[in-house]
């Protein structure tokens, strides 16, 4: 019965503590979503596990500007981010940019892409993605 | 042959939520993971592992963007557009509440685009109602409240808060296992925003308005995608998955050319700009079509 309590006990402790990380990459994203870029109103978050991708599947209206942002843990920099075409042409890739946490995308025509996000340290590392998507109010 | 896709990626997902959920007979077992095989090995096709289903993201454009670029057409503000504030009394399950929160934000934003700031402020009050019904005060709390409140007639200020705690329902709805209302939350959105296009380009023959209606193809196979999950949820869930289906039957009649071109990266700014080219060929029919299968879709789920 007391073993039971003390499970209990740890399950919740982990509990608040995942959370609690949760909520601190989320704010390291949130630091970029200031305006004039509103939140496309959606949380968009996948768990990865070693070398997996997350695949973002979005489409960018001409005319606008949009800002992508994507944190993962504690820090900065633990993303690596790539956007491409339909036809799988590389537009952008955080990886040469000193894996920068965001990007702004100034769009001409209306475009599909798929933005790929894998974690940085592959071997020891494991969780939450989080991508923002924005678009620049007044462009 | 873009139907048969959206249909076999509706019942790919079927069969995965399915595999999720139950343990039947080995016979079922086995032919359905030989169906889970063949749709990752049809994806992967590197060494790198592509998870489909549960990391693939579908991202829908915000419904915001549309009542922006309504106003920026110099469109002139049409009161009939929106959804009857009286309606709400019809929305007794949560259903017909999360989706019609997507509708009003919807409307709110294109009201206070228009400087219609009284109406603006009854359909906030529905939109109250509505949270505190399906427990989302956890977004809509009385900070946010207060927040909107002090800036009905600001458009810009309310765009960002209102953007920003529809984001934060959402998160609070994936957090709390209840995502099925967080999906008919956005598509109650997405839904309002095409009626809004079809309705205006019917009328004013915008081209700018016309191509973003024809810009709406992706996103609405993305919502079939994100719907396609809780296809077996209930008979309401079954309809609207279906409808909006029937409805990408007719975009899947729009032909769109595409044309790489290298994008332009400043690095100082922090913005790349991408100049790839893509045209739309789209006729009046497609667009009276459209205006005609979206408006009976809108009037099912705000009726």
């Amino acid at each position: 019965m007391k073993n039971k309590y003390i499970l209990l006990f740890l399950f919740l402790v982990s509990f608040s503590f995942a959370n609690a990380q949760v909520d601190k990459t989320i704010q390291l994203c949130e630091k970029y979503l200031v305006p004039p870029f509103v939140s496309d109103g959606q949380d968009y978050r996948s768990l990865l596990n070693d070398d997996e991708v997350a695949e973002f599947h979005m489409t960018l209206y001409g005319g606008a500007t949009y800002r992508i942002i994507a944190c993962s843990g504690e820090k900065e920099g633990n993303i690596i981010f790539s956007l491409y075409d339909i036809e799988k042409n590389l537009l952008f890739t955080n990886r040469d940019h000193q894996d920068a946490p965001y990007w702004d995308f100034k769009i001409t025509n209306t475009i599909e892409v798929v933005l790929e996000s894998e974690l940085k340290n592959q071997e020891d590392n494991s969780g939450f993605v989080f991508i923002s998507l924005a678009f620049k109010q007044n462009n | 042959m873009k139907t048969i896709k959206i249909l076999s990626i509706v019942l790919s997902f079927f069969v995965l939520y399915g595999l999720s959920s139950c343990n039947s007979s080995t016979k079922k077992e086995s032919e359905d993971q030989s169906i889970n095989d063949e749709t990752l090995a049809e994806i992967d096709s590197n060494n790198v592992t592509i998870i489909k289903f549960k990391n693939t993201l579908f991202s829908i454009p915000s419904p915001y963007q549309v009542s922006i670029l309504i106003k920026k057409a110099n469109i002139e503000y049409n009161p009939e557009l929106v959804n009857s504030l009286e309606n709400i009394a019809n929305y007794t399950s949560n259903f017909k509440k999360a989706i019609n929160m997507g509708v009003y934000g919807t409307d709110l934003a294109y009201l206070n685009m228009n400087k219609q700031i009284p109406k603006a402020v009854k359909y906030f009050a529905n939109l109250k109602i509505m949270s505190e019904e399906l427990q989302l005060s956890g977004a809509f709390n009385p900070t946010v409240i207060k927040q909107i409140e002090n800036n009905m007639g600001n458009e810009d200020s309310l765009l960002y808060i209102l953007s920003k705690t529809y984001r934060e329902s959402d998160k609070y709805l994936k957090e709390n296992n209840r995502e099925d209302l967080g999906v008919l939350i956005l598509a109650g959105g997405w839904i309002e925003s095409l009626y809004f296009l079809a309705k205006v380009a019917d009328e004013t023959h915008n081209q700018e308005i016309i191509n973003r209606l024809g810009d709406q193809k992706h996103p609405l196979d993305n919502l079939i995608k994100i719907m396609s999950q809780y296809y077996n949820q209930s008979p309401q869930y079954m309809k609207i998955i279906e409808d909006l289906i029937d409805l990408a039957y007719v975009y899947d009649g729009i032909d769109v050319e595409y044309e790489y071109k290298e994008p332009i990266t400043d690095t100082t700014q922090k913005i790349t700009t991408i100049n790839s080219t893509s045209k739309l060929i789209l006729n009046a029919e497609h667009i009276n079509l459209i205006a005609e299968k979206i408006a009976k879709i809108r009037e099912k789920i705000i009726d």
